[in-house]
């Protein structure tokens, strides 16, 4: 089965209750593609640090996309209007955050 | 001394308050509002570059007092600013004059649309301007910081006084991650002030860059108050993980709120991301870090909007996007590409305005922002659809308008600063925002018009074509002559940064 498929299968088992129209597929699947893209893009910056590290970087993540395929759904459920979430990722970056730049700037 | 520079920020907290008074007399706010909305980007034009000392209190070393002692001559005392300083340069002036443009087509498509005006609404917009015109003006770090937090109070009351629904909700939730990204601000500040004993840009900036950033034990305070002043940017700004909030936030508001709510994002971004260069440019991960964020803001947006069927979230995500062209500019971290960021940023300004004030038009007509629930719209006004048109291109990046010039000044900066990957996300960001337009638009314009849809209103009121006009005009203006603000950008970045 191809991956299209797959991705329709995926959405019409989270959506079923739902109206879903083409537009979602064609929005869902377009999201999708620019996810993947940029992210494996993104990941090439890492060459002006270390080629070797973006190699094992760029593997890692081919991956994990694989292996979480659709991203875009899933990024889409983790991005709703809950507050609980937003506050979850709030302090999780301002962690991140703080520790990447105070460690990294030496 | 210049006083048309404070009468900036002074004039609309007056009128704010004046209007606010006379809150009950409909006709009399009206006249009011429509006066302080010409009368602000007048003032903008008319005022001189240069500095405004508060209470005249100049800098030592520019004053005639002669005799003084040694430790104070030989020192940073005798550079330092002792009071709260304005600095009006070329930048700034585009920056206030353009938000002003915003301002007064915003207001006068409220006041002919709606029968009776909200003082309250009138006042949180006047308020809203002097405080994101006091930010780009100041170059005192805590003045800016008290002008972020009213300008963060106002967003919030435009979402409160608006019709939508839930919009109580997403106001509360604003202010709760509110309060997590000020104080962090704050702390930033304070920690500066701490090893500097200054809160002025200029005097922290000279202090690091010639003092702290030696010490290794310095050096580690200063890093720390950057992470913590760059996760308040983030919240300011509305990059991720404040992207969800700040799209909920223009998509509860009513058009004419949301237009000037972004504009406000986008002037405070502008204003603490100057001041982040001016005082951490020495500091070896500062334009990653920005690069960072900017390309996460980018991706979070753009894919998120392209999945959305309610045209006002998809607007809104959009501008938190195309906000991260604006920090690529300065993440690149060569002066031609902050010029073209902050290019983008006068365009992305303008478009979305532009956009939320067009598209604004089918809820007004609708009462509905579901694209589900739309189509054919285009029988009812043509005008408008057209205009929304060139407005999707102009922020796509779609030549002639201004959105080509300054995506392709920033692509052109990536390739020039040997980041070929960014140009390549930029470009397929813009792609991406492309579709999302087609999408949009065929799903309110074109399809076949649903049987059940029904119309409250049955035309598009006059002032909302004509300000959907003129920033049309804008955008084509800017696209065929960028030179009217890269030139002054460009050379106000020379003094302050390069």
């Amino acid at each position: 089965m191809s991956y299209y498929d797959d991705f329709l299968n995926f959405i019409k088992e989270r959506y079923s209750k739902k109206h879903m129209t083409n537009e979602n597929v064609s929005g869902a699947i377009a999201s999708e593609l620019i996810v993947i893209s940029s992210l494996l893009i993104t990941a090439l910056l890492l060459r002006h640090i270390s080629v070797l590290l973006t190699g094992i970087v760029i593997i890692i993540l081919i991956m994990l996309i694989v292996s979480n395929l659709p991203l875009s759904i899933k990024l889409f459920d983790e991005q709703d209007d809950s507050l609980d979430k937003m506050m979850f990722y709030t302090v999780i970056t301002l962690g991140i955050i703080v520790s990447l730049i105070y460690w990294s700037g030496f | 001394m210049n006083y048309l520079i404070p009468l900036m920020v002074i004039f609309p907290i007056f009128a704010a308050l004046l209007i606010n008074l006379f809150g009950k007399h409909n006709k009399t706010i009206k006249i009011l509002s429509f006066i302080v909305a010409i009368i602000l980007p007048l003032i903008t034009l008319f005022a001189s570059y240069g500095l405004h000392f508060f209470g005249g209190h100049k800098p030592l070393i520019d004053t005639n007092i002669t005799g003084l002692p040694t430790y104070i001559t030989s020192t940073n005392l005798y550079s330092m600013h002792p009071a709260i300083t304005y600095s009006f340069t070329p930048l700034t002036k585009v920056f206030i004059f353009i938000m002003c443009i915003i301002v007064f087509l915003s207001v006068f498509s409220y006041l002919t649309s709606e029968k009776k005006a909200s003082g309250s609404f009138l006042f949180l917009v006047f308020m809203g301007t002097a405080a994101v015109s006091a930010m780009i003006l100041s170059d005192d770090l805590f003045n800016m910081y008290v002008f972020f937090e009213i300008a963060a109070l106002v967003q919030t009351g435009i979402v409160i006084a608006s019709k939508a629904e839930d919009n109580y909700e997403t106001a509360l939730k604003y202010m709760i991650l509110g309060s997590i990204g000020g104080p962090m601000l704050l702390l930033g500040i304070t920690i500066l002030l701490a090893i500097t004993g200054s809160v002025n840009i200029t005097d922290i900036a000279i202090i690091i860059s010639t003092v702290l950033i030696k010490s290794p034990i310095s050096k580690a305070v200063v890093l720390f108050s950057f992470a913590l002043i760059l996760f308040g940017w983030l919240y300011a700004s509305g990059f991720p993980p404040f992207h969800v909030i700040k799209s909920s936030l223009y998509s509860k508001s009513e058009s004419y709120g949301s237009s000037i709510l972004q504009a406000m994002s986008l002037l405070t971004l502008v204003a603490f991301l100057i001041a982040m260069a001016r005082m951490f440019y020495l500091i070896n991960i500062f334009n990653g870090a920005i690069l960072i964020v900017s390309i996460i803001a980018m991706i979070l947006g753009v894919s998120m909007a392209v999945m959305q069927t309610d045209f006002r979230r998809m607007i809104a995500y959009l501008s938190v996007g195309e906000l991260g062209f604006v920090g690529l500019g300065f993440g690149l971290g060569t002066k031609f590409s902050m010029t073209a960021g902050l290019f983008q940023g006068i365009n992305e300004m303008i478009v979305t305005a532009l956009l939320f004030l067009g598209l604004g038009s089918v809820v007004y007509l609708t009462n509905t922002s579901n694209i589900r629930k739309l189509g054919g719209l285009i029988s009812k006004s043509e005008s408008m659809a057209i205009m929304v048109l060139l407005g999707g291109f102009a922020m796509a990046g779609v030549p002639p308008f201004n959105g080509f010039r300054s995506k392709f000044m920033i692509i052109h900066a990536a390739l020039l600063a040997g980041y070929p990957e960014v140009a390549v996300i930029a470009i397929l960001i813009s792609i991406a925002t492309f579709f999302v337009f087609v999408k949009a638009l065929h799903g309110i314009y074109l399809k076949p018009q649903p049987n059940d849809l029904e119309f409250v209103h049955d035309s598009i009121p006059k002032s909302v074509i004509f300000s959907v006009a003129v920033l049309t005009i804008m955008c084509l203006i800017l696209g065929l002559y960028p030179e009217i603000v890269t030139v002054p950008i460009s050379q106000a970045l020379g003094g302050l940064i390069i």
